[in-house]
């Protein structure tokens, strides 16, 4: 029913061309016609597709000569259908038909379009300066084709920004326009955060982002090749650089068109839960340190610090950097696995026993339910995703399940057996194999910070299931010495030019997205990565701002958030900031 | 009283009130030692209050020009009212430098809160403005509390002096104070309110830094070097002198009615000490264990206060006219 064929057949009046892809669960078309474009969106948008990404790419110099949009949806029924629109309306090349009525999640990557490639849509509104602040020249579109680093730099040199000055903010009687950062007290990144208050209540808040705009997908383009882009990959949110690295690793191996070997399949996914399980503990402590409870906040620090020592231990880098690569994985040593398994265990316990107590202790509840709600219903239009998504309620929505890919995709593990369980649906409904310590109910993800922490604990409880039948499975490959890297080059060189590759990753963020285009001799023409983070801070919005509360039928009661509870419900997001401004 | 008499009370009143402003960051550093320790971190010690105020004072008060001289006079406003308090409250000897009763001790903390209210207006900064409306919001809660506790006092021993209340009871002592349901629950209303005039959690933390959450120190960001300096000491000064009252009225142990009378000093000093002690070790536990509550719901505990107090003041009222 979902089958997107079916939805071009019922929608689509121009021709569209199906294009084969290597691998078996992805889909290619070519859409020419822009309504039948937004045809097919808004039958995928009711057909429960969610939107992962669009990739804009300056094809000018290739055989179209145009700019390309490339969308990527993720399908209901496991398959990534890429939609490629190129923009060959020669009176406007660089407009292009809107999505946003069927998916308002595109809206920052349109803003963010309007300001690396001045694309802009027919329809809708779009702003620069997202990105791309003041100080940069108008007009300066980086992320087009022949735009050198040398020209762009000696452009934003040569330029001197008209000097700003600073206009009163108009509000309404009686309220208060408050700005916050963008640099802030903590140590925490670069965001400004304008608040209209009504008293202590939030009635709006802006968010203004960009402040740590580093140019990363230039940087991978101009500096970067196939081979070595994961270290530039494992830079670009500093929290999540494993998982960032094998999205890249990913791409990179789908376009190769190789399966890692699989022991370095195994490691991979092991250390992406452990780096979950360090994230999810680090979280949970700043959460309880928010509440200012201190005790448990210095406990919980321990279990995250002694994580990163774990990390250190078995691969030599406390944020394990330095062990995805191109074709597998790349050790030093062949780590102690009974100290994995003894570590995770011990930290396992302390962090579960921790967690289960704030989630029960009264005066945390109070603080934390109903507070900073992200409704089910907006969690899905928004297009949030990952952790936050789940939540909401959208417990389903997690890549690993969706697209299982690496390890996940054995079925010998079950893997995703442990995955479905993280929420408990019922009690009968729980196998016996299924043993949970802290059992989250799917009643308890209502959105607010309450089921952001719960979910988090149980969430960190199923990696360490993860992580134990990981280790039982590389026990048993015993001491064989398998090579845990497949050489890539010559394939890569192989591979026609001007081909794309998907690689994603699901982050404790959320699902990490990346779009590679081969260029010649292995370099990368076209890369793009959408951070789980784009899209949750407009969800972190839609959760602060005072709306009618959806439960209360007769609309007369209101959600609303109090200033004081912002720091709680930020960090119960928890965004990158860094995986945003790229 | 002859005139050494009374010199000597002066000179011993002087003495201590200040002796204890200058223990008053001994006892922060106490504190923060001890839940540093609690948390299983090694804490700066008790000495880095005095370090920190050291290095405060030396460095020039930066004031921004938008100012007025309300917010550069309300550091000295506050280190004087707190420091006035310190004098008021009998130590480790019953004679005060300054006699007073406790309705001016409730508007001496008034006058420091309406000061510092003001210096948060005056900045024209979001963050001060925020605060004092929260200041504010919590002030009215202490004040009427307070009220109600020297209410409670002052129908139980028929007057509100500072002094008089003191000499009633130690000269009742520890075992019959306990016998006094009225006096425990008055006991109980002001530890609480402790809380609320120290800004402490579960009202507002004291060691925060997130600018969102925080009430008072929302209102100090602006204040640099010596007024910085100047505004954390009258904060030291002000918990010190409120663990003081509450220990030394309601802990009354030991008694210190023999005037003036060298040994019974010497035995009050490590009394005192060991009392503070206590009751440092108390609110850090207080403090450790429980989260900050939610702006909102530190009426709860407002009340709360409230109503012990009045339930004394009735109890009081009915078992004397029955």
């Amino acid at each position: 029913m979902a089958d997107i064929h079916a939805g071009i057949r019922d929608v689509c009046q121009g021709e569209v061309i199906e294009l084969p892809r290597r691998d078996g669960r992805e889909r290619h078309f070519v859409i020419e016609n822009g309504e039948d474009l937004l045809r097919l969106s808004q039958w995928a948008s009711q057909h429960d597709y969610y939107f992962c990404t669009m990739v804009a790419n300056d094809e000018r110099l290739l055989e179209d000569h145009i700019f390309k949009l490339y969308y990527l949806f993720s399908a209901p029924d496991g398959f990534l259908v890429t939609l490629e629109y190129p923009l060959n309306d020669p009176l406007h090349p660089t407009k292009y038909p809107s999505i946003r009525p069927s998916f308002p999640s595109v809206e920052p990557l349109e803003h963010r379009l309007y300001d690396t490639f001045g694309l802009s849509p027919h329809t809708g509104e779009v702003h620069s300066g997202t990105l791309l602040h003041t100080p940069y020249p108008p007009e300066y579109y980086p992320l087009r084709q022949g735009r050198t680093r040398d020209k762009l730099e000696e452009r934003a040199r040569a330029y001197s920004p008209p000097t700003h000055s600073a206009s009163a903010i108009e509000m309404p009687e009686g309220m208060l326009a408050m700005p916050v950062g963008p640099i802030h007290a903590g140590v925490i990144e670069a965001g400004c955060f304008q608040f209209h208050l009504a008293g202590e209540v939030i009635e709006e808040v802006r968010i203004r982002l960009g402040y740590k705009h580093r140019g990363i997908e230039k940087l991978f383009q101009t500096s970067y090749t196939l081979e070595r882009g994961h270290e530039l990959a494992e830079r670009v949110s500093g929290d999540a650089s494993f998982a960032h690295s094998m999205a890249f690793c990913h791409a990179v191996e789908s376009l190769a068109g190789v399966e890692v070997p699989l022991a370095a399949r195994y490691w991979r996914g092991l250390l992406l839960e452990l780096e979950r399980f360090s994230n999810h503990a680090g979280d949970i402590a700043a959460l309880v340190h928010d509440m200012a409870f201190e005790l448990l906040a210095s406990e919980l620090a321990v279990v995250r610090e002694q994580t990163l020592r774990l990390n250190q231990r078995v691969c030599g880098h406390r944020l394990l950097r330095g062990v995805n690569v191109p074709g597998g994985v790349h050790l030093l040593h062949r780590p102690h696995l009974n100290d994995v398994q003894r570590t995770i265990e011990t930290l396992a316990a302390r962090l579960l026993n921790l967690g289960k107590s704030v989630l029960e202790m009264p005066a945390c509840r109070e603080r934390m339910v109903n507070t900073g709600v992200l409704t089910c219903n907006e969690a899905r239009t928004g297009g949030a995703t990952g952790l936050v998504a789940r939540a909401s309620g959208l417990w389903k929505h997690d890549f690993r399940l969706r697209h299982p890919c690496g390890v996940y995709a054995i079925p010998a593990l079950a893997l995703a057996d442990e995955l479905r369980h993280t929420v408990v649906l019922s009690d009968d409904d729980l196998p016996s194999s299924i043993h949970r310590r802290v059992p989250i109910y799917l009643s308890d993800l209502q959105g607010d910070v309450f089921a952001r922490l719960a979910l988090r604990v149980a969430e960190a409880e199923t990696s360490v299931h993860l992580v134990a039948r990981l280790v039982a499975a590389l026990r048993q490959k015993g001491g064989r010495s398998e090579p845990l890297v497949v050489p890539l080059e010559k394939l890569l060189r192989a591979v026609p030019n001007f081909e794309y590759g998907i690689g994603y990753a699901e982050s404790w963020r959320g699902e990490i997205i990346y779009w590679l285009m081969k260029g010649p001799r292995n370099t990368i023409f076209r890369c793009d990565l959408r951070d789980p983070s784009l899209f949750n801070w407009t969800a972190m919005r839609q959760a602060i701002i005072r709306k009618p509360d959806p439960r209360d039928p007769t609309g007369r009661r209101y959600l609303e958030n109090i200033l004081a509870d912002f720091p709680l419900i930020n960090k119960s997001f928890n965004l990158s900031y860094a995986g945003h401004d790229l | 009283m002859n005139l050494t008499a009374i010199l000597l009370s002066g000179v011993i009143g002087l003495a201590q009130g200040t002796l204890l402003i200058l223990a008053a960051p001994g006892v922060v550093g106490l504190l923060r030692t001890i839940k540093a320790q609690l948390q299983l971190r090694q804490g700066a010690g008790v000495l880095q209050p005095y370090r920190d105020l050291f290095k405060l004072l030396r460095k020039p008060a930066v004031r921004s020009n938008a100012t007025s001289w309300i917010f550069a006079s309300t550091p000295s406003v506050l280190f004087v009212a707190y420091s006035l308090l310190v004098f008021m409250v009998p130590v480790v000897h019953p004679a005060t430098l300054i006699s007073g009763d406790f309705v001016l001790a409730i508007y001496v903390l008034g006058l420091a809160r309406f000061s510092l209210s003001l210096a948060g207006l005056d900045t024209g900064t979001p963050f001060g403005g925020l605060g004092s409306s929260r200041e504010m919001f919590f002030h009215f809660l202490t004040e009427i509390g307070l009220v109600l506790v020297v209410v409670g006092l002052m129908i139980h021993w028929n007057t509100i002096d500072v002094q008089q209340v003191f000499e009633a009871h130690w000269r009742l002592g520890l075992g019959a104070f306990f016998t006094r349901p009225e006096l425990l629950l008055l006991t109980l209303s002001l530890a609480l309110l402790v809380l609320f005039e120290s800004e402490r959690i579960p009202i507002d933390n004291p060691s925060t830094h997130l600018e969102l959450t925080m009430a008072h120190k929302a209102i100090l960001l602006e204040y640099a070097g010596r007024d910085l300096a100047l505004v954390e000491w009258a904060e030291m000064i002000k918990l010190t002198f409120l663990l003081t009252l509450l220990g030394n009225l309601f802990l009354p142990f030991p008694s210190l009615l023999a005037t003036g009378a060298i040994p019974v000093v010497l035995w009050s000093v490590p009394a005192y000490g060991g009392k503070m002690v206590l009751l440092v070790l108390l609110l850090a536990l207080w403090e450790l264990g429980q989260p900050k509550l939610r702006l909102r719901e530190v009426v709860a505990p407002g009340f709360t206060a409230m109503l012990l107090s009045l339930v004394a003041i009735i109890y009081t009222i009915y078992t004397t006219e029955g």
